[in-house]
């Protein structure tokens, strides 16, 4: 552990502010200690203004302290620096249509900058390839027309415009056509962002009066790889700058490759200049996977991670996640996990398991409510039943019955459940339930009603 | 006669994992601390469960295990996600933490915030974790673009702790913090208070302080006195 000023500071600090306190304003500051000051850069304007208001005497407290004769000098700002590398950073393939690996190069951060340099960095991800791409029928054809674009970039299919639905694959193909051209040209510029990101970083050059770099920046592109283009709906100067850096890349015959989630002529706010442009190409709708395609991609990220995933495993997980590859691939991830911390074998019984609140997130939440409509159907008598004063057995039973299931499945209080059943008093509650509890240890019919309701209520 | 100040409860029960009553969130523990102590590749999980059922306590422990290997962290709950400028910068952190999704106000301006933190993030190849009162298919009022990014990890239920675990909680709270409390006591707290260890791990810290301030034992009188007065509580009035 390093024993920096800053370190022996947060130690100190980490004594004097809650948890909560230290993890919202205080961790996030990145210390630079290099000039002999402490200079402390705050992610944003908010929580450099908390350390202002609540901490910066008690940080110079300290440091006089800790250092009585060098006494530093602090310096607050809001700044970012380098972040360290994580360890874990290591090229990994991912699998699937949106499997970005977990393990990026931390150097790829650095690249992000698009600089037009003589040994420009592309900033794809080096696991979005054509290797890691599943094709089915849900993405045959853009797939096929995307190798063209490798081939002959900026003359067939331009601009190439994927839409489709979030999380089916769009960013990973249109990441391998990056790749793909790289591979054939390594020292092709290929700049991909996000549209959030070009409107970020036209702000910033606006703000610093720095179009023409801006401008530069995207118009020298050999490839302009844009995701999500839907984001550029409503924001006038944006699409502006945009028109105009698309007609020049047009004409520099460079490949513009966008996604979106619709078609062109269904995003709102879209100027309809821009609408014809991005039509004026190839247009393919990438549709969600289909069951075959869904477990194509668990039986491949299963070969990447090196991990035995039995053919009716994989099946079960690709029927059971249908909505989107990101949350097949979560699921994928949750069965790994569990069949490591369990050391046990993935059978087709433990996925199910594994997986049992991802599936069953749908089940509605246990409430007194839902025991009491259980109970009720249950029992063969009516809902208000449970709530009236009838003593008969035939109703009071099923009443204990729905108290003592109140408390076992919900944290309600036993004066709040006692509300619920026509607002009888926690006494009452309690007594139903040392009733059922006695019951189900002399009566084996109670016992099996008692067990069938619970399984009924948390399955 | 003026009340004893007592000690604050706070630092000597924080957040870490060490103070989280496990129950049955054993896998989910041990997913955490590996994601948190970099041994593990995952870049991004999710936690999710009902209210008051320790995912904020999750969280902020990550956050601790995290910074103790050097990782520079944030915390971010949803109260305080009102603009979408509080994502700023966040992206140089290591991990970041963001509490109560489903909880954030309904804004697009906030939830491309998030959705830009999540890609900045994921591309600096840093880590996230998310937390919410319901799995990320069921966040069905978010973007499509950021609900399919909330679930792109491993998702992981909170399963809240039974009453006897709940019970076990309290007791060893309880000796943690030197209070010698009755099993009548304990019994009268579960059966009056929802049975939450949050709810009932609050409930203690507020008698531990009456308790101190106005010299009196933990019995079900003070409980009555401290819990059940429909008024804010003045300790002094004890």
């Amino acid at each position: 552990m390093s024993d920096s000023i800053w370190d022996r500071c947060l130690t100190q600090l980490e004594n004097e502010y809650t948890e909560q306190q230290l993890n919202m304003w205080i961790r996030p500051l990145q210390a630079d200690e290099q000039t002999g000051n402490l200079l402390l850069k705050a992610p944003n304007q908010f929580v450099c203004d908390w350390v202002e208001d609540n901490c910066i005497s008690r940080i110079e407290e300290i440091l006089t302290a800790i250092s009585p004769t060098q006494n530093p000098q602090i310096v607050l700002e809001v700044g970012t620096g380098a972040t360290r590398s994580l360890g874990f950073v290591h090229p990994q393939p991912a699998t699937g249509q949106n499997g970005a690996s977990d393990t990026r190069s931390a150097s790829q951060s650095a690249t992000k900058s698009v600089d037009k340099t003589a040994n420009y960095r592309n900033n794809l991800d080096p696991s979005y390839t054509y290797d890691t791409f599943v094709v089915g029928k849900s993405n045959q054809f853009g797939s096929a027309a995307s190798r063209v674009i490798c081939e002959k970039p900026g003359t067939g299919y331009n601009p190439f415009f994927l839409c489709g639905p979030s999380g089916v694959g769009k960013t990973h193909l249109m990441q391998a056509i990056g790749h793909g051209i790289i591979d054939r040209r390594p020292d092709a510029k290929v700049v991909y962002l996000n549209s959030e990101e070009y409107v970020a970083d036209m702000v910033t050059a606006l703000q610093r009066n720095k179009m023409d770099d801006f401008k530069r920046r995207y118009r020298s592109a050999d490839a302009l790889l844009i995701d999500d283009i839907q984001f550029f709906a409503g924001k006038g100067r944006t699409q502006e700058e945009f028109f105009h850096t698309f007609n020049a890349l047009y004409r520099a015959k460079s490949q513009i490759i966008m996604t979106c989630d619709r078609y062109p002529n269904e995003v709102e706010g879209l100027e309809d200049r821009l609408v014809s442009r991005f039509a004026g190409g190839m247009t393919v709708a990438v549709e969600p996977p289909d069951l075959e395609t869904r477990v194509a991609i668990l039986n491949k990220k299963a070969e990447f991670e090196k991990v035995d995933l039995p053919s009716e495993v994989s099946f079960y997980i690709a029927q059971a996640i249908r909505s989107n590859v990101r949350e097949l691939e979560g699921a994928f991830k949750r069965v790994i996990a569990a069949a490591d911390f369990n050391k046990a074998p993935i059978t087709i019984d433990f996925a199910q398991t594994a997986l049992r609140d991802i599936i069953a997130v749908r089940a509605k939440q246990v409430s007194i409510e839902n025991i009491q409509k259980v109970v009720a159907e249950y029992s063969n008598i009516r809902l208000s039943d449970l709530s009236a004063k009838t003593r008969s057995r035939s109703i009071a039973r099923p009443r204990q019955m729905a108290m003592a299931l109140s408390k076992e499945l919900t944290s309600k209080s036993l004066p709040e459940i006692g509300r619920a059943f026509g607002g009888r008093d926690h006494t009452t509650v309690i007594h139903a339930c040392k009733k059922i509890a006695e019951l189900r240890e002399s009566d084996p019919a109670i016992e099996e009603d008692y067990s069938n309701l619970v399984r009924i209520l948390t399955s | 006669m003026h009340p004893q100040l007592p000690l604050t409860f706070e630092h000597s029960d924080s957040k870490t994992f060490e103070t989280f009553f496990v129950g049955k969130n054993s896998l989910l523990l041990d997913r955490l601390q590996l994601f948190a102590n970099d041994a593990d590749h995952d870049q991004q999980l999710m936690v999710w469960g009902s209210q008051r059922a320790g995912k904020t306590h999750l969280l902020n422990a990550c956050c601790h295990a995290a910074a103790g290997v050097g990782f520079r962290v944030a915390f971010l709950p949803a109260e305080f996600i009102n603009s979408p400028q509080v994502f700023d910068g966040l992206e140089g952190c290591n991990m970041v933490c963001v509490d109560d999704v489903d909880r954030i106000p309904r804004s697009r301006e906030l939830e491309i915030g998030l959705f830009s933190l999540i890609n900045a993030m994921r591309q600096n190849g840093q880590r996230l974790i998310f937390s919410s009162g319901c799995g990320p298919t069921d966040l069905t009022t978010l973007l499509p673009d950021l609900r399919t990014r909330l679930g792109w990890g491993a998702t992981y239920s909170v399963q809240p702790l039974d009453v006897s675990e709940v019970r076990a909680a309290l007791d060893a709270a309880a000796t943690r913090a030197g209070l010698s409390i009755d099993d009548t006591v304990i019994d009268y707290l579960l059966n009056n208070f929802a049975r939450d260890v949050e709810t009932q791990l609050d409930n203690l810290k507020k008698l531990d302080t009456a308790s101190m301030q106005t010299q009196r034992r933990i019995t079900i009188p003070l409980v009555r006195d401290v819990l059940l007065t429909p008024t804010t509580q003045s300790v002094e009035s004890v």
